[in-house]
């Protein structure tokens, strides 16, 4: 398809001018004798200071509404079954349906995290094993499986950094951070209380100079994803865990990458302390359009008695639960802490997100430990045979063999106005779901493109022949690609305007007016 | 020649191996777990250790304290299981995500007509992290204000009546963070906040107070309309269930600054307590301190109606080490399946329910405090759907109760300096039915038997 018009994608994302829920008439409602009843009654059960005179101005509406307005809402999002999703560091593989499946029975949606263990034997056993099993995954000697997110699994990892030195009774208050970390990084330690200090990069590896020049006996910890953003591999793992060790700080280990090592290395085999997981994206859970998610965490045993309690352990009477307070009954929460508390608390108000557990211990149970290798194994290959596509069309600044993810930069498109964000957008129209754009922060005019894989040949082609196109016409048809994407729900969405004057829910427009 | 031998002679190997040599030999590591197996066959297995599990809906189900057994109509979990929206990653990319950026800012518009407040943001993990987000933000926003700097303010005020899970929680954050927990006590007698001992507690280094309405014990604290007066320009952190929200008046009125909550009981199923729905919300003046994804209305380049994530400069990916919070991923298809709850039962529909429930605990009330070795309510507050009770020796026959087809409640002896030792809370979802209530009666009669 030659000089093709640009209107000749074959992709077309539903349109529709889909009102809003509240835009929607409901049903009429009838009052009844019942309601007149229920009336009565709640004026004499509800103290009238707080007594709520009217029902909430919420619309009922029929199902049949309801269906089709999320319905329509659901054709108008890109999603895995839509198509290719390369969203670097986002690990978005496809999502076995089964796993939604066993998420969706009785034994596990109608059961109370407060039932008495010997009622969820079930669950608990599910935790213990998923808990075991992460542990060999990672190295680590013990699992929490608490947090909901891979940023809360960051926090809780340095809560726990932050206790262990005051039992140390060291005054340690500097976590030390490379400039290609994720954001999360920073933003976590500093919300447990720490100064965050940021070292350059060296050809896009930690700079070990760098690093050394600011360790000193006031770090607590140094956090790095390996392979790190840029989708290398910090080959220098051991010297990077030797120097901090010697400082007398704690290795924390990001595992927002770890979809590239399963089974051919570990976190612990690199000297890190502690590893957070994210189950929604190595482990296939899906990630529900900005979660649920699920973020583990693993440490050494001599950090294992700070992680959240409760954990689930195995008795001969079968599974236990285990809580941080001494006299904790079925339900029960005491005043006191117990004597021989070491633990860091509780991040989650009771077991974590259990249904996505649940769905990454079926999955690791699927593929096994040959099945995450060759997964890790596919991954890289993919990332290295799209790499090399890609290199043929943009710069792609750092590394020779890269691990499950590449950084390419649109840098030579700035001289004709196309701006990473442009070419992404045009992506859409092509029907691929663009790479994350301007991460890591030290790559001119970003595109960090992580195949996953499940993708074949055919698609990481289709999707560089795409990518072929889109630069060509940022070149020859300048305009048309700034006014992309035009085969979506909607074009280009003015963010700037959102931000200026926030509209954040339909009530507040409502009032404005 | 298959792909993966066309792939790797166009990048120029021999092998996937060499793909791997920039991991030193000296750090490489198998895997000691199970071989993989058929779909067929964990379905199996899982299905054999599940069924291990036992299901609220084979029993006669009292359990709550935050997570209750409510009927979730089917058309909830068809639309959160549509692909599109459960697949799909963050809606960096709004012009293809614009099915789950409406969504969100439809979730956002209901709750906020519910809680009666500016803003709601796109969720939190649950009722306890967005508990301690709100206590950190409250102290951001205190810090900021300039009337006082640093280490002067760095106590919260909590009600001791307040869910002690999610307290947990608070005080794991509070740890972190170097702020101190001051505890309100609540009056023996009625369940409530006592209101004088809050004034009491009201000194110049309290920079917030929180409590929860309904509260632990389900009272209805009915003079949380006098609480701004007595907690003066503190911060006023609520925790709510928003299921109650039907008939009792939202926190809106009765100028909450941070509202913060479980959403879970609004068409989610208990999960063993997770995913559920971290509820937060504020006054619009505090927006821009406020943690987590905000979905706002705008428009497209053809002045098409269109949504987005903005806010953005509060957030880590932006702001980094300088953001409100670290939070990124939420719990977007549970404020998903939250908004088509709500919207298909409306407000009408969610006051019948909450009506409902009321009379329903109530009738249980009654039928348990028919009983000698029973008292039930153990507070003469006024409640909600939920209740506490003292049934004398439910410890000790808590699995006979099971064994009988009923799950009594969370005994709560423990938890509470002074508490009577045999006191439960005993929870009124919309699932419970008259039978159900009528199955309690016989487990108490088989109990008094003995």
């Amino acid at each position: 398809m030659t000089n093709a018009s640009p209107h000749q994608e074959q992709y077309r994302q539903a349109r529709y001018a889909e009102k809003l829920i509240l835009e929607y008439e409901g049903e009429p409602t009838h009052t009844t004798d019942r309601d007149t009843e229920y009336e009565n009654f709640l004026r004499k059960e509800m103290p009238g200071a707080i007594l709520r005179n009217e029902p909430p101005h919420i619309p009922s509406l029929p199902e049949y509404i309801v269906a089709r307005h999320y319905t329509r809402l659901a054709e108008m999002n890109y999603g895995i079954t839509s198509g290719f999703y390369p969203l670097g560091s986002c690990t978005m593989k496809y999502n076995p349906t089964v796993l939604e499946e066993v998420a969706r029975w009785r034994w596990v949606a109608d059961i109370h995290p407060l039932q008495p263990e010997n009622a969820v034997e079930g669950a608990l056993q599910v935790m213990k094993e998923l808990g075991i099993m992460l542990a060999e995954i990672s190295g680590m000697d013990a699992v929490s499986l608490q947090p909901a997110a891979g940023a809360h699994g960051e926090y809780t990892g340095m809560a726990i950094v932050r206790k262990y030195f005051e039992d140390m009774g060291q005054d340690r208050n500097e976590v030390i951070i490379p400039d290609t970390a994720h954001g999360t990084n920073p933003a976590s330690a500093a919300m447990a209380g720490f100064d965050v200090i940021e070292i350059k990069s060296k050809k896009g590896y930690v700079d070990i100079d760098a690093l050394k020049s600011v360790l000193s006996t006031r770090t607590a910890a140094f956090m790095l994803t390996n392979p790190n953003t840029l989708g290398l591999f910090e080959s220098d793992v051991l010297k990077i865990e030797k120097i901090v060790h010697e400082a007398g700080a704690l290795l924390y280990y990001d595992g927002a990458n770890l979809n590239a090592i399963m089974g051919i290395t570990n976190p612990r085999a690199m000297g890190f302390d502690i590893v957070h997981f994210n189950l929604h994206k190595t482990f296939a859970t899906p990630h529900g359009g900005g979660g649920p998610g699920s973020g583990p965490i693993g440490t050494i045993e001599r950090l294992a008695k700070y992680l959240p309690l409760p954990k689930v352990v195995r008795t001969e009477q079968g599974f236990k639960l285990e809580h941080s307070l001494s006299r904790i009954t079925n339900g029960g929460c005491l005043e006191e802490k117990g004597g021989n508390d070491e633990t860091i608390g509780s991040v989650h108000t009771f077991h974590g997100n259990f249904i996505v557990l649940l769905k990454s211990y079926a999955y690791i149970r699927l593929m096994g430990r040959d099945g995450l290798k060759k997964a890790a194994e596919r991954a890289v290959l993919n990332a290295n045979y799209l790499k090399k596509k890609v290199e043929k069309i943009l710069d792609v600044p750092y590394g020779e063999i890269v691990k499950h993810e590449f950084v390419a930069s649109c840098a030579k498109l700035k001289k004709y106005g196309i701006r990473a964000k442009d070419v992404a957008k045009r992506l859409l129209d092509y029907g691929f779901h663009p790479p994350t754009i301007y991460f890591p922060l030290i790559v001119d005019e970003a595109l960090m493109i992580e195949p996953t894989e499940t993708e074949n040949k055919e698609t990481l082609d289709a999707f560089s022949d795409a990518l072929q196109r889109v630069i060509e016409e940022s070149i020859k048809n300048t305009e048309f690609v700034k006014n992309a994407p035009q085969n979506t729900a909607v074009s280009r969405v003015d963010e700037v305007l959102a931000a200026r004057e926030p509209i954040l829910n339909y009530r507040r427009r409502k009032n404005e007016k | 020649m298959d792909e993966i031998e066309e792939m790797l002679r166009y990048i120029g190997v021999k092998s996937v191996d060499e793909l791997f040599e920039d991991i030193p030999r000296s750090i490489r590591r198998d895997l000691a777990i199970a071989e993989g197996t058929d779909e067929r066959e964990v379905v199996r297995d899982l299905e054999r250790i599940l069924s291990k599990n036992l299901c609220a809906r084979d029993y006669a189900f009292f359990l709550g304290g935050g997570v209750y057994f409510n009927f979730v109509p089917a058309i909830v979990k068809a639309i959160t299981e549509l692909p599109q929206f459960y697949t799909a990653y963050t809606p960096y990319q709004p012009e293809a995500s614009q099915g789950i950026l409406q969504a969100v800012f439809e979730y956002q518009s209901l709750m906020a007509e519910l809680l009666e407040m500016d803003v709601v943001n796109a969720s939190m993990y649950d009722g306890g992290s967005a508990a301690a987000e709100a206590m950190l933000m409250a102290r951001r926003i205190r810090w900021a204000g300039g009337d006082r700097k640093g280490q002067d303010m760095d106590s919260i005020a909590v009600a001791k009546n307040i869910n002690p899970y999610r307290r947990r929680v608070l005080e794991t954050y509070a740890g972190v963070a170097r702020i101190n927990l001051i505890y309100v006590d609540f009056d023996k007698k009625t369940g409530k906040i006592d209101m004088a001992g809050l004034d009491e507690k009201m000194s110049d280094d309290v920079f917030a107070f929180y409590m929860e309405n309904p509260n632990f014990f389900g009272v209805v604290e009915d003079e949380v309309v006098r609480v701004r007066d007595v907690i003066g320009d503190r911060i006023f952190i609520v925790g709510v269930n928003p299921y109650s929200l039907g008939v009792i008046i939202p926190p809106g009125r009765y100028d909450a600054d941070i509202v913060v909550g479980d959403a879970q009981p609004l068409g989610l199923s208990m999960n063993m307590g997770g995913p559920s729905l971290g509820v937060f919300a504020c006054k619009a003046k505090y927006v821009r301190r406020m943690p987590g994804r905000l979905i706002g209305m705008t428009a497209d380049a053809d002045g098409r109606r269109a949504f987005c994530m903005t806010l953005q400069t509060r957030e880590q990916h932006i702001r980094r080490g300088r953001a409100t919070s670290n939070i990124c991923t939420n719990n977007t298809l549970c404020a998903i399946a939250v908004a088509v709850y709500l919207a298909l039962i409306g407000g009408v529909g969610l006051r019948r329910l909450g009506i409902e429930t009321m009379k329903k605990a109530r009738k249980l009330c009654r039928v348990i405090n028919e009983f000698e070795h029973c008292l039930s309510p153990i507070f003469d507050g006024k409640f909600f759907n939920e209740f506490v009770a003292k049934i004398d020796g439910i410890k000790e026959r808590y699995h006979d109760f099971v064994r009988n087809g009923v799950f009594p409640g969370i005994p709560i002896g423990d938890s509470f300096e002074g508490m009577n030792p045999n006191a439960i809370l005993v929870s009124v979802g919309d699932a419970v039915t008259d039978e159900d209530i009528e199955k309690y009666r016989r487990a108490l009669e088989v109990m008094a038997s003995d």
